[in-house]
């Protein structure tokens, strides 16, 4: 506990403390009526993809292993929600409270896609690079045509659901604000502990990192079942959100999402894809607002600009300009 | 010499092989407490794969490796690391996006106190390592900006931060220049007097392990075919075969470096 209390107050802690504190401000101004939905929308988008983007990052940003299929957990986590929700949609209407059944549904999602990820990871993490992201692309498919067998809801696996749209959805910004808190303070605390200098030694060089001492097998299986725990935890809340869940969810192009922000961002940070996430949710936005045929276009050309010019990132360009910033930027 | 003759590590009967390659071949050898082993032999004869065993990255077909009387063949690395032998890479394997100081305290955390320390006992190790092995100005600086004597100066840096009774050098001083080497080597002597620790050195530079090491065990493709001190494994004429073919014109180039 001493341990934890002490990662909280470091330096670098301090962004993440300042994001909880902004969204927390505009959580309390919406419900209080000075924000209105459709701008708290906006900062809800925000903490998703921040979310998704931290999710994938303890596994590939940490640790090394670049995984296409890590759309899989939120998928996971998404339909279990929505599962248990329509499942008991008649109770919640005659006053079963909601929340306890959403959690349920994520706690099943979650642990779920926890379990997957040790047991899939021990076998796919003694992979290295294309054959890793490749073998998680097969993962993928596998659970996405297993759920699409799923004929319980509309069919086809999807899940509506046959009630109007409750007045509790309104509260969903609560609802994101803990999974984003939650989020944010795992994601810091693994980077930062000493667990996270593992993870930073085997991506750097793994053969060397486990004969330093570090139990690299286990280490990548534990980075791998901890980003699978986030992963469907936004699902999870996403599922809530829309209030249905259709097999879109687990396509391949919101895993390419995540990666993208990493990339973005910088590799090998916690702020890096925070930073990501902003700015691909800032150019998403504008694209898709004004230009929206050119959308994917313009940030294909980003991404190849900053892959080929800025290969450390956003993070690591501010990490190498300004030494004097490392201390928060980590 | 060795102190008390106290064996820390025994090497019994090791054959390893790949596909057809006998890479290892019945080799046994013993590693007194405090001595440093040179280990020599062409390239090819199996020094690294030798390492590569006795660190637990290879397991051998035959053969145990004993290491403070533990039978240790055949363990992950991460565990044999823990028990306390460290080494270094010929090829050296800087954590290259990382600070010196933290390539140090990765060292520090995962060795032989692994599970014991705190971040900051870590980071006071990784100083007086740094300090004592020359980088402490270069401790904030990446890795991979490194110069290569620098690099292998880190190399060391990182195993001995493992705090290990048992370091293995595999070539350190390779790819340096004479002043260079000269420095690894008082680095060197001064790990053997302060620091107590138990060395094997795979070498290539002769005039290096002939001064520095108490007893050199020789190999050839894949045997051990000599052992001894060494001016013992100097004047061995198998030795001399082996490295240079003619023994005629090897006892010249020994008698050669001998003045040199």
């Amino acid at each position: 506990m001493a341990e934890i209390t002490k990662y909280l107050t470091k330096p670098s802690s301090y962004i993440m403390w300042l994001l909880i504190v902004i969204f927390g401000i505009i959580g309390v101004q919406y419900y209080a009526g000075y924000i209105s939905a459709s701008t708290a929308a906006i900062f809800m988008d925000l903490m998703k993809f921040i979310g998704i983007a931290l999710s994938l990052a303890v596994i590939m940003s940490y640790t090394g292993y670049v995984s296409f299929g890590h759309v899989v957990f939120f998928g996971i986590g998404g339909f279990f929600t929505a599962y248990e929700l329509s499942k008991y949609s008649q109770q919640i209407l005659q006053g079963a409270n909601p929340y306890t059944i959403f959690l349920m549904g994520m706690l099943i999602g979650v642990g779920l896609s926890v379990l997957l990820a040790a047991t899939v990871g021990a076998a796919v993490l003694r992979l290295r690079g294309a054959f890793f992201a490749i073998a998680t692309i097969g993962l993928d498919y596998v659970i996405l045509y297993l759920e699409m067998t799923y004929r319980g809801g509309a069919g086809g696996g999807e899940i509506y659901f046959n009630v109007s749209r409750p007045k509790f959805l309104e509260e969903t910004y609560f609802v994101f604000f803990v999974a984003f808190v939650i989020t944010l303070i795992v994601a810091y605390i693994v980077k930062v502990s000493k667990f996270g200098y593992g993870l930073a030694a085997i991506r750097e060089d793994e053969d060397a990192a486990e004969v330093i001492g570090v139990d690299t097998v286990r280490y990548k299986v534990y980075a791998f079942m901890i980003a699978a725990g986030l992963a469907a935890i936004w699902g999870s809340v996403y599922s809530w959100r829309q209030f249905n869940f259709t097999p879109e969810n687990f396509s391949l192009g919101i895993s390419v999402d995540m990666i993208v922000m990493n990339v973005i961002g910088g590799l090998g940070t916690f702020i890096g894809p925070i930073i990501g996430a902003f700015i691909y949710y800032i150019i998403y936005r504008l694209t898709n607002t004004y230009l929206p045929q050119l959308a994917y276009i313009i940030l294909g050309i980003i991404v190849v600009a900053v892959v080929s010019f800025l290969p450390e990132g956003v993070a690591g360009l501010i990490r190498s300009k300004f030494p004097d910033l490392r201390k928060y930027v980590e | 010499m060795a102190e008390k003759d106290i064996v820390i590590l025994r090497v019994e009967r090791i054959t390893k092989r790949f596909g057809g390659l006998l890479a290892l071949s019945d080799v046994t050898f013993e590693v007194n407490q405090g001595e440093i082993l040179g280990l020599i032999g062409p390239n090819g004869a199996g020094k690294t794969t030798l390492f590569n065993v006795i660190t637990g990255v290879y397991k051998p077909e035959e053969g145990r490796v004993i290491f403070k009387d533990m039978d240790i063949t055949g363990l992950r690395p991460h565990k044999i690391a823990r028990m306390g032998i460290a080494r270094t890479h010929q090829i050296v394997k800087p954590f290259g996006d990382l600070t010196v100081l933290e390539n140090t305290m990765i060292g520090a955390l995962y060795g032989r106190r692994h599970g014991h320390i705190t971040e900051e006992e870590a980071r006071d190790i990784a100083l007086n390592i740094l300090e004592f092995v020359g980088l402490k100005e270069k401790a904030d600086l990446p890795a991979r900006i490194l110069n290569i004597q620098e690099k292998k100066r880190l190399e060391l840096a990182r195993a001995l931060a493992e705090e290990p009774e048992l370091l293995l050098l595999d070539e350190v001083l390779a790819g340096l220049n004479p002043s260079e080497v000269a420095k690894m080597l008082d680095l060197l002597r001064k790990i053997r007097s302060e620091k107590n620790i138990t060395m094997i050195m795979i070498e290539h530079v002769m005039h290096a392990v002939m001064n520095l090491a108490d007893r050199i065990v020789v190999l050839h493709f894949g045997r051990k075919i000599a052992e001894g001190t060494p001016e013992e494994v100097a004047s061995n004429p198998e030795v001399i075969t082996a490295y240079l073919g003619d023994p005629e014109m090897a006892l010249k180039f020994v008698k050669k470096l001998k003045k040199g």
